[in-house]
């Protein structure tokens, strides 16, 4: 769905569809070289072994070819992209030191005070770089953690050294590899032994340059016992050029916690959204991927779980929305290591004006993983005849005591269905926006408030032009 | 003296030489060897082939080998040599006409021996009865067409100690014809088996495909059938059952091209000892094809913590006006019906054959020819409590 195009186009002005001049300090000449990875390790004034690892990662870049699956990504280059741009505030964690015009964008971007009091911190991406980050005292005082990555990794090195890289390896596929080269910002987050945050902690991220990517690398550490539930959203302004997302976010879930991770992606619909999203569960861990697809013009995005301890359980929650000229290529993937790891996936997509959707996943059984569960449930609505939709699941299972279960169903919204609420005085459009808003309830009732009312209303004005 | 060979080394010239056939069919497979040539292998790196040793796949100089059949009346019924001489107007545009979009394809248009020829414009009640019969490296190359309104059914069997077999067949229906093709396959434990059947359905026309793959030591069957003309349809039901070290790859692929067109898809798979399986399943709906209903379920039993099985069922749809669903399910069996089972005085063994025999009933029971439809549950259960599995099949 081009939620910010049509947004924008709409009477009403799309609160996200602007963009504010930002003068720049620091970026890097467009294109990607050696000299490019060691600029950017030394703005960053790093230790040598991160600077190790980015060149290792530009190596791996390199070297691996396009994938040969999935979206049409013949539209990026990757020499027109400049890899990384140092806004002119540095890290602030007050509030009143972000400079004004950032501040303001932050505002018109729907960070009102009382949001910022129902969650307790808030990291915000601008361009390349964490620039305001705060967290509530009481977080604080429990020893919690919530940095931007830069930050984490000159304030933590040995926590920082001994995951980064650890869930999503440094040549995993080509924009993991991208990602490890020239990351930028992002979140850390470390939640100490048996602590409980109650409140979900927050990060927004945005695009705000042409032609420049994002390469953000979140790094979350629950240690044992404890319980943190995540959530970034991310908005961008349309813009004519193309722009690249190669995100990397891993995940480590230790004995016995419990991780959630909501994502609302909605970026402007000329943005390749190429991201790797991993999750490591120890022993009777718990990860939760609750993931949404509005915005880009093309995502690849496989939110996946390792379940590596005993009774580890992965829980993985997706919807999509593909409008004209938009691919969702989005899916799960759990990997079951040892015995008695459960999975649950469930994945909702609506298609519409020409948009397509392809569920891709993957359950995998190793051998001696005895009881293990899994079920995987996909359902496509497409809207109307110019639309498609895909579901290519695979299914590797090397034990023979397991119950696995997959199922999909692709069909249109059924004209009783329509007629029946019709009658009853609803317009068409609204009919078919209580229809779509039913048929991803099971995801938008695991939302934060604020993020459900968003979507309930993004979907109505998207409706508004579906119909006639 | 047949030594299964590199690619590169095939003489397909001394082999034409030796074919006795009309010139016109040494042209299609010179034709067809021209496009081998061209023609990647697959990798691993194929979707199909991700889980299958495709190495273990190698080009040979064929040799001969027999083709017995059984013909009722009122359909023709001939083996490929003998379809070339008596029946040159019926066959030669069909195999003129064919191209290969496959290494394997074109392999089996250019070095195929022997194979059958079906012909059908009336309705016949009794089927036809194929057996191959492969003692070494073989290729076989076979055409059912039915004319409109006609009625026939095939049972093929493909059986003997090849190291390798490698076949095609190509069937078309026209309007509202049925054709019904019973596939057995039950090579012994050394064979290379690659098989793969086209379907192609004109206006109101059934294919439906029953196979046992039981056989090989690596076997793919690739069934792919297309609906060219609305209101056609498809119904689809296999089993396979890997023992000691087999791979048993199953690829169904049905494209819906026309509108109202109806497919339903079931295979069942059971795994023992170290065997593993690849199911693949796509179902595609082009745009045109308003009024689709397509169908498609896998099913797959460990019997061993050995068995290792692939399910990747698939579906592509570029129009809304349908309904389509997939599912796939894989387990054990249930510890509660074996106790059930052993409680009433059955042995392990013979709980897990009944069971397993249950598991594959509704697709056995597809086949309509009583001989082989026992001979079938025979080598089912045999493979079951066999200790020869290792050695035999």
């Amino acid at each position: 769905m081009p939620v910010s195009q049509e947004l924008v186009r709409s009477k009403q002005e799309y609160r996200y569809g602007f963009h504010d001049d930002v003068r720049s300090v620091y970026e890097t000449p467009k294109g990607l070289s050696e000299s490019t990875v060691r600029a950017i390790s030394e703005q960053k004034n790093e230790p040598e072994w991160m600077l190790e690892f980015r060149l290792k990662a530009l190596t791996a870049f390199v070297n691996k070819p396009m994938p040969a699956w999935g979206a049409d990504l013949s539209g990026i280059n990757f020499d027109e992209i400049v890899y990384y741009i140092k806004p002119s505030a540095r890290t602030d964690t007050k509030w009143e030191d972000v400079p004004e015009q950032i501040r303001k964008t932050f505002q018109r971007l729907g960070l009102p005070e009382a949001e910022q009091k129902f969650l307790g911190g808030v990291t915000a991406q601008y361009e390349s770089e964490a620039v305001y980050h705060s967290i509530n005292k009481d977080l604080e005082a429990k020893g919690v953690v919530f940095l931007s990555m830069d930050e984490g990794l000159k304030q933590y090195p040995e926590l920082v050294k001994k995951y980064f890289g650890t869930v999503v390896p440094k040549e995993d596929n080509k924009f993991a590899a991208l990602n490890s080269a020239v990351w930028s910002g992002g979140s850390f987050l470390y939640v100490p032994k048996g602590v409980h945050v109650n409140v979900p902690l927050q990060a927004y991220f945005r695009i705000n340059a042409e032609r420049m990517g994002q390469f953000e690398r979140t790094l979350i550490i629950v240690d044992e016992g404890a319980s943190v539930h995540y959530v970034e959203g991310c908005t961008a302004p349309t813009y004519s050029r193309d722009s690249l997302h190669a995100a990397v976010v891993e995940v480590i879930a230790l004995k016995d916690a419990k991780v959630r991770y909501t994502t609302i992606q909605n970026w402007s619909s000329n943005v390749y959204n190429l991201v790797t999203k991993r999750a490591m569960a120890y022993e009777g861990a718990t990860v939760e991927w609750i993931d949404g697809n509005l915005g880009s013009k093309v995502t690849m995005k496989y939110p996946s779980v390792i379940l590596r301890g005993q009774n580890a359980k992965a829980d993985i929650l997706s919807i999509a929305f593909a409008g004209p000229g938009q691919h969702q290529d989005a899916g799960a993937k759990t990997i079951h290591l040892a015995p008695n790891t459960s999975s649950r996936i469930i994945s909702k997509s609506v298609s519409m004006g020409g948009g397509r959707t392809t569920y891709r996943g993957l359950v995998r059984v190793g051998k001696g993983c005895k009881g293990v569960k899994s079920s995987v449930r996909c359902d496509a609505l497409i809207l109307d005849e110019r639309s498609a939709s895909d579901t290519v699941p695979y299914m590797e299972i090397y034990e023979d005591d397991v119950s696995i279960a997959h199922e999909a169903t692709v069909g249109k919204i059924s004209e009783e269905a329509l007629f029946y609420l019709m009658s009853r005085g609803l317009k068409e459009n609204e009919a078919m926006a209580l229809i779509v808003k039913g048929f991803i309830e099971a995801f938008t009732k695991e939302l934060p408030m604020e993020y459900a009312i968003e979507l309930n209303r993004l979907i109505e004005m998207e409706m508004e032009g579906a119909v006639g | 003296m047949f030594a299964i060979q590199q690619e590169n080394s095939i003489n397909f010239e001394s082999f034409f030489k030796k074919l006795r056939e009309p010139s016109w069919s040494t042209a299609v497979r010179k034709e067809a060897a021209k496009n081998f040539a061209k023609l990647p292998l697959p990798t691993r790196k194929d979707e199909e082939w991700k889980y299958t040793d495709v190495k273990g796949f190698t080009f040979f100089e064929p040799s001969s080998f027999a083709v017995s059949i059984v013909s009722p009346k009122g359909v023709v019924a001939v083996s490929m040599p003998d379809a070339l001489e008596k029946y040159d107007g019926l066959i030669r545009p069909i195999l003129q006409k064919a191209g290969a979009k496959d290494k394997f394809s074109a392999f089996c248009s250019a070095a195929w021996t022997n194979g059958y020829f079906v012909y059908a414009d009336g309705n016949t009640e009794n089927p036809v009865i194929v057996k191959h019969t492969a003692g070494e490296p073989a290729c076989s190359r076979s055409v059912i067409v039915a004319e409109r309104n006609a009625r026939v059914t095939i049972c093929e069997i493909f059986d003997g100690d090849a190291p390798s077999h490698y076949g095609t067949l190509d069937v078309v229906a026209k309007e509202n014809a049925e054709v019904n093709v019973i596939t057995v396959q039950r090579f012994g434990d050394g064979t290379w088996d690659h098989t793969i059947k086209n379907g192609r359905c004109e206006r109101d026309a059934r294919i439906n495909w029953t196979f046992a793959l039981l056989g090989g030591r690596t076997s793919k069957l690739k069934e792919e059938t297309v609906f060219e003309g609305s209101g056609a349809s498809s119904e689809l039901k296999g089993v396979y059952f890997g023992t000691g070290k087999q791979h048993l790859s199953v690829v169904t692929n049905t494209n819906h091209e026309a509108p109202n067109t109806r497919a339903n898809i079931e295979t069942r798979g059971v795994l023992k000892d170290d065997a593993s399986s690849m199911s693949r399943g796509l179902i595609r709906i082009e745009k045109v094809a308003h009024g689709t209903d397509s169908q498609l379920h896998d099913r797959t039993l460990h019997l061993s913590s050995g068995a290792m099985s692939n399910s990747i069922p698939s579906l592509e749809i570029e129009n809304n006006d349908v309904r389509a669903s997939h599912g796939s399910s894989t387990g054990k069996i249930d510890e509660e019906q074996m106790f059930y089972l052993m409680s009433r005085g059955l042995s392990r063994e013979e709980a897990e054959t009944l069971i397993v025999e249950g598991f594959f009933e509704t697709v056995v029971n597809a086949i309509s020819v009583s001989d082989v439809r026992e001979g079938v549950r025979e080598l089912v259960s045999s493979k079951i409590t066999s200790k020869e599995h290792l050695k035999l099949v």
